[in-house]
């Protein structure tokens, strides 16, 4: 069974059953609202139609992947690429409005940095401190976005 | 002539010193924060609001309209060199722009960018000059149901924007049409899809799943393969255009000039209709639709063409009606208004020096910009080519600061991570993020227009079909499709007669 | 070298930030303003002139932000949510103080009655009754209202959204006499405007300023203002009030902080917007944006105010059946 699955058309299978998946999560928030009728149609009517219609979709993809022979290409998610820009990204989210740009641009840089396998770790603190600078100069000094550049976080 | 009397005005107006001053610093300001991804024009004019309190009504607009269609010439920069779409109606400038750019042939698309951009602009400010207050009445002849028989058209057309699998085209196009559906109803004012989460509530912005597809997900997909093997630093090839390429893009420009000069007048999606509108149409008078999405230059000529004419000529309902059809109009009509000018159909005789004033700045700015741009181009692109380990860190700071600055809420920032992620588990499963963006943006306004026609009409569709406008836009939506359809079929035939 | 000079301003201004505020020396460091709305609108423009004259006339920067969306309902819990202190205070109007706690009751993350401290009434924005004149023959109310009971359900009336002023405007007319019309949704004023001018839809209550230029160039045709009184700047057209008395839909806009800051930070600030709001210079700008300024608001009457406007508009919600939630 594992092997046969193995050389179908994982690509299709994969996206068929994400598909499917993102159908049924919002297809159930969808039916919580009220329908109405196609003349005469309710909050809950395109949500619903729609995310049947990717489920359909899904099942199509799936059943294409599931049909087809694997074209001999491999995917492999990379955790080593994925995880530093999620971390990075998500400690701006977390922390930009407490410490300040300065200081979140910083650590948001060095932190994505680690996905490259060309990572060294003075030219990633080098790029991050001229990066930060041009930011808090660019950004709040010279368009005004409304961020301290150190934040209440750090006493201020 | 009252024409030439009326452009001699303007031109006195816009070539004061101070004008043109004005006119140079939003033009450059845009190309600036059209570069830097994920900040966007409407951001920016709105923080630059309260500093063009103290001018005078004319150099606030000028300056304010060039950080505009200044930031739409730097959008399409991104767009090729990091295909990063800053804005919705340079999403399908990525599609070949960006191939190009890996092909080395960065100069070539950002110098048919800026070629493109300025002629088509220029031709739609002689249309605004011309036909202003025809062109708006006629946009009002525009109810629910010819919008909404327009979006069913860019549906269709969205499919064609593909260039792989069909059937996962349709799926994406169908997710981006149900994201965007995400948050309160317009008609009942439920939210919808939101997990009941107050920040929800607004739906999800466009600007955060566009970098998170584009931007996240892209660079962890390139940082995936660069664990594989070498990086995947842009080669820099010549910058000019060959004779050929000069040849192929005059017809795509004339084209996407037409096209974005009219759909630029509709409220709504018109600039972005216009941009993947002028797509499909190249894709389908090409000899060779199967270099489209691989490099084709009338993929970057057409669209960037289209944009830019619409972009000048979406001031004509702002100045004629004083309705803004997009929010950096809104934008501006708010300016006007702080200054004691209420946006409407008496400008253009009450204001005269203003209106042509800003028509010539208009002009004046767009020559700027294609001197300003053309010199550029070798900077910009030894920029991107730049070690990429180099790059990526600076554009995951920007998406970040950019996405933020939209609307100060950090939960955008939050989708845009999620958005990143999904995008580049879809990315590595081949599945093209351009239409899910189309339909994101579609989704509502499709919704909106069906369902207002239905309680205009109290649910009678037949006006679809009664009103002449609704019925042509209708009757090419089908044709477009058949259109479509055929030659897949004639293909199967063919391969089934081979067998 | 320049930057390096930049870090180092930035670095000695966070060095000689001062400690905890007293409330004495008010304002001792800048204040946040939260405008509910995006930037650029109407709504924006009253807020950040107030805030621009606050700054003058206490020393300290007050930065605008503007966090629009979730009805206002998100702005104004970050103002609630912030210290009581008063460095931070936003603006609201209608929507967001007196209708939302009855259309998203259950939802509503603040209590306007106990978390809100009012400081001043900025502003009233009068709507107006406006009817497409090529779909409408009335050429006044009591016309309309004779037409309106004789095609019951026929007309459709446009408005800003779910909520709005310009929509519960449209219900309470049907309300008080006893007509029905189909009521169209837009996502905001600018939205609605072309199909009310190209004659998609029959006729809306709108905000004197965004229609008062198509009244001049004969595309919609004005019927009645909305106000209790007749406006000043439109001596010559009736009232609703006039034909249905006790008629009133009124929009307005003003300052709060959150419930609880010291009482002399929040006299400092009432005193402040409401001396600025009864300059005679200030009163011609708002004038100018075709707003009535108020100019004798405190945070008693702008309480008082708000209360019995929300009283009204629950009345009117809950009898139109308006969804909540």
């Amino acid at each position: 069974m594992l092997g046969w699955l193995s050389r179908r058309n994982l690509k299709d299978v994969l996206a068929g059953l994400l598909f499917i998946a993102i159908a049924l999560i919002l297809g159930w928030q969808a039916s919580l609202l009220p329908f109405g009728t196609a003349m005469r149609m309710d909050a809950g009517y395109f949500p619903l139609v729609l995310s049947s219609l990717l489920g359909l979709l899904g099942v199509a993809n799936l059943i294409k992947g599931l049909v087809q022979e694997n074209d001999g290409t491999a995917i492999g998610f990379k955790l080593v690429a994925l995880a530093p820009i999620v971390v990075g990204t998500m400690f701006f989210a977390l922390t930009v409005r407490g410490l300040g740009l300065g200081p979140t641009t910083f650590v948001t840089a060095f932190v994505s940095a680690f996905a490259s396998r060309y990572f060294r770790p003075l030219v990633a603190l080098g790029l991050a401190g001229l990066l930060s600078v041009f930011c808090v100069v660019v950004f709040v000094y010279g368009l005004g976005v409304p961020l301290p550049v150190f934040g209440p976080w750090l006493g201020n | 002539m009252d024409l030439l009397d009326n452009l001699a005005l303007g031109f006195s107006t816009a070539l004061g010193f101070q004008n043109v001053l004005y006119c140079f610093v939003g033009v450059l300001l845009g190309t600036l924060i059209g570069v830097l991804p994920g900040l966007g024009p409407v951001a920016t004019i709105a923080m630059l609001l309260p500093i063009t309190f103290g001018l005078e009504p004319v150099s606030a607009v000028i300056m304010l309209a060039g950080i505009y269609y200044g930031a739409q010439y730097g959008g399409s920069t991104t767009a090729i060199l990091i295909n990063l779409p800053g804005e919705s109606s340079s999403v399908v400038t990525t599609l070949d722009g960006h191939q190009m750019a890996k092909q080395g042939r960065a100069g070539a698309a950002l110098v048919t960018a800026a070629v493109g951009s300025f002629f088509a602009g220029s031709v739609a400010i002689i249309v605004l000059a011309l036909f202003a207050p025809p062109l708006a009445r006629f946009a009002l002849e525009f109810g629910p149901p010819e919008y909404f028989a327009l979006m069913v058209l860019g549906l269709i057309a969205s499919v064609a924007l593909a260039s792989g699998a069909i059937i996962k085209a349709l799926a994406m196009v169908v997710l981006g049409l149900l994201l965007g559906l995400i948050g309160r109803d317009l008609n009942t004012a439920l939210p919808r899809m939101t997990f009941d989460l107050m920040a929800m509530i607004d739906g999800l912005q466009f600007v955060a799943i566009a970098m998170g597809v584009f931007g996240l997900g892209e660079i962890i997909r390139n940082l995936d393969s660069e664990q594989l093997s070498r990086g995947t630093v842009a080669k820099v090839g010549r910058l000019m255009l060959t004779r050929e390429e000069a040849r192929a893009i005059v017809k795509p420009i004339l084209r996407g000039t037409v096209l974005g000069s009219i759909l630029g007048i509709l409220p709504g999606g018109g600039a972005l209709l216009a941009s993947f509108g002028a797509y499909t149409v190249e894709k389908k008078v090409s000899a060779t639709p199967e270099r489209f999405g691989k490099g084709a230059i009338e993929g970057v000529a057409a669209p960037e063409s289209a944009n830019n004419a619409g972009a000048q000529s979406s001031f004509i309902p702002m100045l004629t009606l004083g309705i803004p059809p997009n929010p950096v109009m809104a934008l501006l009509a708010g300016a006007l208004i702080l200054h004691g000018i209420q946006p409407g159909p008496n400008v253009i005789s009450e204001q005269p020096t203003l209106f042509w004033g800003l028509i010539a700045s208009m002009w004046i700015g767009n020559l700027m910009l294609l001197i300003l741009n053309l010199p550029l181009v070798g900077m910009w692109v030894r920029l991107a080519s730049t070690p990429y380990h180099l790059l990526f860190p600076v554009i995951v700071v920007f998406c970040c600061i950019g996405v933020l600055s939209v609307n100060n809420a950090t939960f955008d920032v939050l989708v845009m991570i999620g958005a990143g992620v999904i995008g580049y588990i879809l990315l590595k499963l081949d599945c093209e993020p351009a239409p899910l963006l189309l339909g994101f943006i579609l989704g509502p306004m499709l919704e909106e227009y069906l369902r207002r026609t239905l309680l205009i009409s109290r649910g009678d569709p037949s006006v679809f079909f009664t009103r002449p406008l609704s019925a042509t836009l209708l009757a090419f939506a089908v044709l477009l499709l058949v259109l479509m359809v055929l030659p897949s079929i004639r293909s199967r035939t063919n391969e089934a007669l081979k067998e | 070298m320049k930057m390096k000079l930049i870090l180092l301003a930035a670095a000695a201004a966070v060095l000689a930030a001062p400690g905890p505020a007293l409330a004495s020396d008010y304002p001792n460091k800048p204040v946040r303003v939260i405008v509910p709305f995006p930037a650029g609108g109407a709504a924006d423009n009253f807020a950040r002139i107030v805030a621009e004259n606050l700054q003058n006339e206490l020393k300290q920067p007050f930065v605008v932000e503007n966090v629009p969306g979730g009805a206002s309902m998100t702005g104004i819990d970050q103002v609630v949510k912030s210290a009581k202190d008063g460095y931070t205070i936003g603006s609201a109007s209608t929507g967001g103080l007196a209708v939302n706690q009855t259309l998203f009751a259950g939802k509503i993350p603040y209590d306007v009655a106990k978390d809100i401290q009012p400081l001043a009434l900025m502003t009233i924005t009068p709507n107006m009754l406006v009817v497409n004149p090529k779909r409408i023959a009335a050429r006044n109310l009591p016309e309309l209202i004779d037409y309106l009971k004789a095609n019951p359900g026929k007309v459709t009336f446009g408005s800003a959204g779910i909520g709005t002023t310009q929509h519960l405007a449209g219900e309470l007319l049907q309300q008080m006499t006893g007509t029905t019309m189909v009521h169209i949704p837009y996502k905001g004023t600018t939205a609605m405007l072309p199909d009310l001018i190209g004659g998609q839809i029959d006729l809306a209550f709108e905000n004197v300023a965004a229609v008062l230029p198509h009244v001049k160039s004969g595309a919609v045709h004005p019927i009645a203002s909305a106000e209790p009184k007749r406006p000043e700047s439109l001596p010559d057209l009736p009232t609703v009030a006039e034909t249905v008395p006790g008629f009133a839909a009124t929009a307005w806009h003003g300052y709060f902080a959150t419930a609880g800051i010291p009482d002399d930070v929040r006299s400092k600030l009432a005193t402040s917007i409401r001396d600025f709001m009864a300059k005679p210079e200030t009163v011609e700008r708002f004038k100018k944006l075709g707003a009535i300024p108020v100019t004798d608001s405190t945070p008693e009457s702008f309480a008082a105010f708000i209360a019995a406007d929300a009283k009204r508009w629950k009345e009117v919600v809950e009898k139109g059946n308006i969804k909540p939630q």
